[in-house]
């Protein structure tokens, strides 16, 4: 019986706006949204299809996933530890390296309390859907990633959203809340569609002033950003202010995970009651051993993120140059705002052709229903690279 | 009347009228809109113009509508009740 899909019961039936948007895009060409990458040759360079392709939409912001000492630490960690611990954190899914790097990353961030969590989705779902309970109010930026969204739907509090990156918007939804129940405030600190940054000094502000703790994900900033890569909050002086940073391993840090960390030391509770760390295995020994490792350099090697704004005011210069309109500054998301999905998908086809993969973002997964083609920049790009990526744009039609 | 629809006495037709003006910029303009009509189906916008519509009516009425209270509409009239309760808190 479940081959007869066209009946009203089909499960599928739902999903046919979203399969026919589909198949307009496949129409224009490659498929976008999960392309196949046949090798990967370095943190720039990869084969698709016989062909050579520059990659400039990994978010390989510092590109560590070629590091040597990324690498040497994952080895020895499979050799010592093994393939996975298959197991809760809480049962038997806590091994030294899992310790090691919370309490450097608690370090890193000057932070009583650091939790790691198996992946950056997790971390914002656990960490915010734990501390916003039964009676208390999120409020969360309209702009925000989906793991937030999810972690306030996982949530019992009350979420309200207010207008991206607006202080203003914000202080007016905190001004109407009731006296009861806590306040969680949720903003990232560089948004990853169209790469800007939100004003954190102006929203601790706020938050404060309304006895609301903030809350800030840093998962595309840390490491880019701040004198020693902490993130957006360091860059603008505030992070010793900020009540929680999140941030995921899977691109500065060029592993898979995500953290949590709090100035408060009673963040560590969310351990015993978090759902999303309770029932799910730890992260596999490798994965955290390669960004603990990431850690290391990211601290040590300051002209990572030297290289990585050189290459990134470069390309936003040269593209401007050449007639683009970046949504925003110069930073390591360059995002170039299309007329139309269609001509979004053309040009994104063209730049494969032409050996360029970028990302295709359009509605309903971009702010405003826009279409973009966006760039991620990396510290591993060569000055001749970025302008192999510019004369591409230059070139399309 | 004052600046704001919630100092003002707002009755479930003033907030609906409220509900037409914000949302005919989204609108082909002899579109006639009302109560029972289903938002996405028989009145084509898409969910930012929807955040937009709502967050006009908030700024209006100087309410607040959670996300919990907001996926769960589905009519015009499902958002002229839920703003009309929001007032009332």
């Amino acid at each position: 019986m479940f081959d007869e899909l066209d009946n009203a019961r089909s499960i599928f039936r739902k999903f046919e706006p979203l399969a026919g948007r589909r198949s307009a895009v496949l129409a224009a060409g490659e498929q976008p949204f999960g392309l196949r990458f046949d090798e990967v040759l370095s943190a720039t360079q990869a084969r698709v299809g016989g062909r050579d392709i520059l990659l400039a939409g990994t978010n390989n912001y510092l590109g560590l996933t070629y590091s040597q000492s990324c690498i040497d630490a994952a080895k020895t960690a499979l050799d010592e530890h093994g393939t996975a611990t298959t197991g809760s954190r809480l049962a038997n899914g806590t091994y030294g390296v899992h310790e090691q790097l919370e309490r450097d990353l608690a370090d890193f961030f000057d932070a009583p309390s650091a939790i790691i969590f198996t992946t950056g989705y997790q971390a914002n779902l656990a960490a915010i859907s734990a501390l916003a309970g039964k009676g208390d109010h999120l409020l969360i930026d309209a702009d925000s990633h989906a793991c937030i969204y999810d972690a306030c739907r996982l949530s019992e509090a009350a979420t309200i959203r207010f207008r991206h990156n607006s202080p203003q918007d914000l202080d007016r939804r905190l001004s109407r809340l009731p006296e009861e129940g806590a306040r969680l405030v949720v903003v990232e600190g560089l948004y990853s569609m169209l790469g800007d940054v939100a004003p954190l000094a102006e929203f601790v502000e706020v938050a404060h002033r309304h006895g609301a703790y903030l809350y800030v994900d840093e998962a595309h900033s840390v490491g880019c950003y701040g004198d020693g890569g902490q993130g957006v909050a360091a860059a603008q002086g505030v992070l010793d202010k900020v009540d929680f940073v999140s941030g995921t391993f899977s691109k500065s840090f060029a592993s898979i995970g995500g953290f949590c960390v709090s100035r408060h030391a009673d963040f560590e509770v969310i351990r015993l009651m978090s759902r999303p760390y309770l029932f799910t295995a730890s992260g596999s020994p490798t994965n955290v051993a390669s960004a603990h490792a990431a850690l290391q350099q990211i601290r040590r090697e300051p002209a990572l993120r030297e290289s990585l704004w050189a290459r990134a005011n470069q390309l936003h210069d040269g593209l401007s140059k050449a007639g683009f309109e970046p949504a925003s500054a110069p930073g390591p998301v360059i995002a170039l705002p299309r007329p139309d999905q269609e001509t979004a998908v053309r040009q994104w086809n063209e730049l494969l052709q032409a050996g360029i993969y970028v990302n295709l973002a359009i509605p309903p997964a971009t702010p405003h229903a826009m279409s973009l083609l966006r760039l991620s920049v990396s510290a591993a790009h060569s000055a001749e690279e970025i302008d192999r990526i510019i004369e591409a744009f230059s070139n399309l039609s | 009347m004052d600046q704001t629809g919630k100092t003002a006495h707002a009755e479930r037709g003033q907030i609906v009228q409220r509900i037409r003006e914000a949302i005919a910029p989204f609108l082909p303009a002899d579109t006639v809109v009302t109560e029972d009509m289903k938002i996405g189906s028989d009145i084509e916008i898409d969910s930012v113009e929807v955040f937009d519509v709502v967050m006009e009516l908030e700024e209006f009425y100087d309410i607040s509508l959670p996300m919990e209270v907001t996926s769960d509409i589905q009519t015009i009239g499902d958002l002229a009740k839920a703003v009309e309760q929001q007032i009332n808190v």
